[in-house]
């Protein structure tokens, strides 16, 4: 049960981090309310970093449908959960 | 000259815009709306200067259209575009009204009755002399932030470039042209003038090109003409968008800068395969979009050519420094700095240097080769301070700029930049220690793109 709280929190961390990291935000400030286009900052330049460092982060090759789905925090969550990651 | 695509001189019925939403105007109506913004710029009973905060759908481009068949002057700004800029050209230029399509405050501002948007009128009277009578837009100089120079096009200039881009592009009342970049932009709006003046039908989709909605918006209503800068082919090839089902699309254009011949050869191949015509464009806002094309049956030889001059246009090239020039109806009145410039009429007379040096092969095709200002000539010898750059980054001397006027040599080194180490390399270069200058500097002025900005570096004194 512990075990399983860790892994959550680390997967949350983690994702944060690729959200800080592709967008140029600080870690602070990612949240729930981040979506494509209405968060300053996060355009296509920024999404296809962001794309990058999902892909690096968790070893993963995101296909072209989950990057055009990939439109705000929860869905990346969401997204991210199909290839296997656990929060 | 035809008449203006402002006239918007279609079918009353003919679809003009396709919103967002899947929401039809027809001409009638595009023309309807059009003016109702138009009574509301006309109201101060003189030729107004409107600002447009500009986001592509129906408010946007019926103030747009409104205001040219006014004959209003307008400026074109990106509704995103930095508060600090927004602000230093409001006092620079104290345009009479602001048009936004969504409620915003400004000092000095107070809102006025629109029928639709949000408008706002200056509260107290622009001062300066009244606006040349030929000017009709205002744009921003691409690529520049926090410069208040702006590009001055006439009703003409816009005419003819679209009526040149309707001719090669062969638009018809057919076309249906996709319109995914900004107005504010020259290309953006060179897409929306050339359908228009064709009377085709405009798509304004609402989402970026990387998200779901953009998609669906596009199969939905078919575009038959696709616009995108080398970034958007980047990520186009990379994600392969451009392997999806796409009904009723003609034509795909480049245009926004180089992209490299390999991704060029690669659309074509792709292009090719799906009976699409892949142009390849080369222009400046200060063309009021298009200078060049390179017809897509040639791409296939000269990938990395940016073609010929477009209909009604003549491209050359400077005998001594291979500047490429170029000629034509859509070559801006000029720049404009201050409010007063407003006042100034033709400066350029239909000649514009483009900055770019290029060279031309044995069939009249011209290539870019670099930019003239990017070269300097010291003491009678020519340096590419690009390859300077290079030759310094390669020496391990960290992030460094060169620039500087032909009497000396600039070079800005950020924070922890090993001075001997530029040193060495600006001696094995052979320049005279009378001809550079080392400054350091904490970061290097960037542009959002992350290209250096040495607009900004010029700007600062470090030439003694």
């Amino acid at each position: 049960m512990q075990e399983d709280k860790l892994t959550l929190s680390e997967s949350e961390l983690i994702l944060r981090r690729a959200f800080a990291n592709g967008l140029q935000i600080s870690e602070e400030s990612v949240n729930d309310a981040l979506q494509y286009a209405s968060t300053p900052g996060w355009d296509s330049v920024a999404h296809m970093a962001l794309i990058a460092s999902l892909d690096s982060t968790f070893d993963i090759m995101l296909d072209t449908d989950d990057v055009l789905e990939l439109s705000s925090y929860p869905k990346a969550r969401e997204i991210l959960r199909k290839y296997g990651v656990r929060f | 000259m035809a008449l203006g695509f402002w006239t918007l001189d279609h079918p009353a019925d003919a679809t003009a815009v396709v919103l967002p939403n899947g929401q039809v105007l027809s001409y009638k109506e595009l023309a309807r709306q059009s003016d109702a913004i138009a009574d509301a710029f006309g109201s101060l009973g003189k030729r107004s200067l409107v600002f447009l905060l500009c986001r592509n759908g129906e408010d946007c481009l019926a103030a747009y259209l409104g205001g040219l068949r006014s004959n209003q002057v307008l400026g074109l700004f990106d509704a995103e575009m930095q508060p600090e800029f927004l602000n230093s050209l409001l006092e620079n230029y104290q345009p009479d009204f602001i048009f936004a399509s969504e409620p915003i405050a400004f000092a000095n501002y107070q809102e006025a009755p629109a029928p639709r948007g949000f408008l706002y009128r200056r509260t107290t009277l622009r001062s300066g002399p009244p606006t040349a009578p030929e000017l009709a837009l205002l744009l921003t100089t691409s690529g520049s932030t926090g410069s208040p120079k702006l590009v001055r096009l006439s009703l003409q200039n816009l005419n003819a470039n679209a009526q040149s881009i309707v001719s090669y592009l062969e638009l018809t009342s057919e076309d249906r042209g996709l319109t995914s970049l900004p107005m504010s932009y020259s290309y953006g709006l060179s897409i929306f003038n050339s359908h228009l003046l064709a009377g085709g039908t405009l798509l304004i989709p609402h989402a970026s090109f990387l998200q779901r909605t953009y998609w669906d918006f596009v199969s939905k209503h078919q575009p038959s003409s696709m616009a995108g800068v080398p970034y958007h082919y980047e990520v186009l090839l990379k994600m392969k968008m451009l392997d999806r089902e796409l009904p009723g699309l003609r034509t795909l254009t480049q245009a926004g800068g180089r992209l490299s011949p390999d991704r060029v050869s690669q659309v074509e191949q792709l292009s090719f395969r799906r009976g699409w015509k892949f142009f390849v464009m080369y222009g400046q806002t200060e063309a009021t979009a298009r200078i060049a094309y390179l017809p897509p049956n040639r791409v296939r030889e000269k990938p990395g050519s940016i073609g010929i001059a477009i209909p009604g246009g003549k491209l050359y090239l400077d005998d001594d420094t291979g500047e490429l020039l170029y000629t034509g109806p859509n070559v801006m009145l000029g720049y404009s700095e201050t409010a007063s410039d407003l006042a100034k009429g033709d400066e350029l007379h239909g000649l514009l240097r483009t900055g770019d040096v290029g060279r031309r092969d044995e069939e009249g095709f011209y290539y870019i080769v670099g930019r003239l200002k990017r070269f300097l000539k010291i003491y009678g010898k020519r340096f590419n301070l690009d390859e300077m750059e290079d030759a310094m980054g390669r020496r391990g001397c960290g992030t460094v700029a060169c620039f500087g006027n032909d009497d000396r040599i600039v070079v800005a080194m950020e924070r922890g930049s090993p001075e001997p180490l530029v040193r060495e390399v600006l001696e094995h270069l052979k320049i005279h220690p009378h001809a550079f200058r080392l400054v350091n500097v904490d970061t290097l002025p960037r542009y959002p793109n992350s290209k250096i900005d040495y607009q900004s570096l010029a700007r600062q004194e470090f030439f003694e």
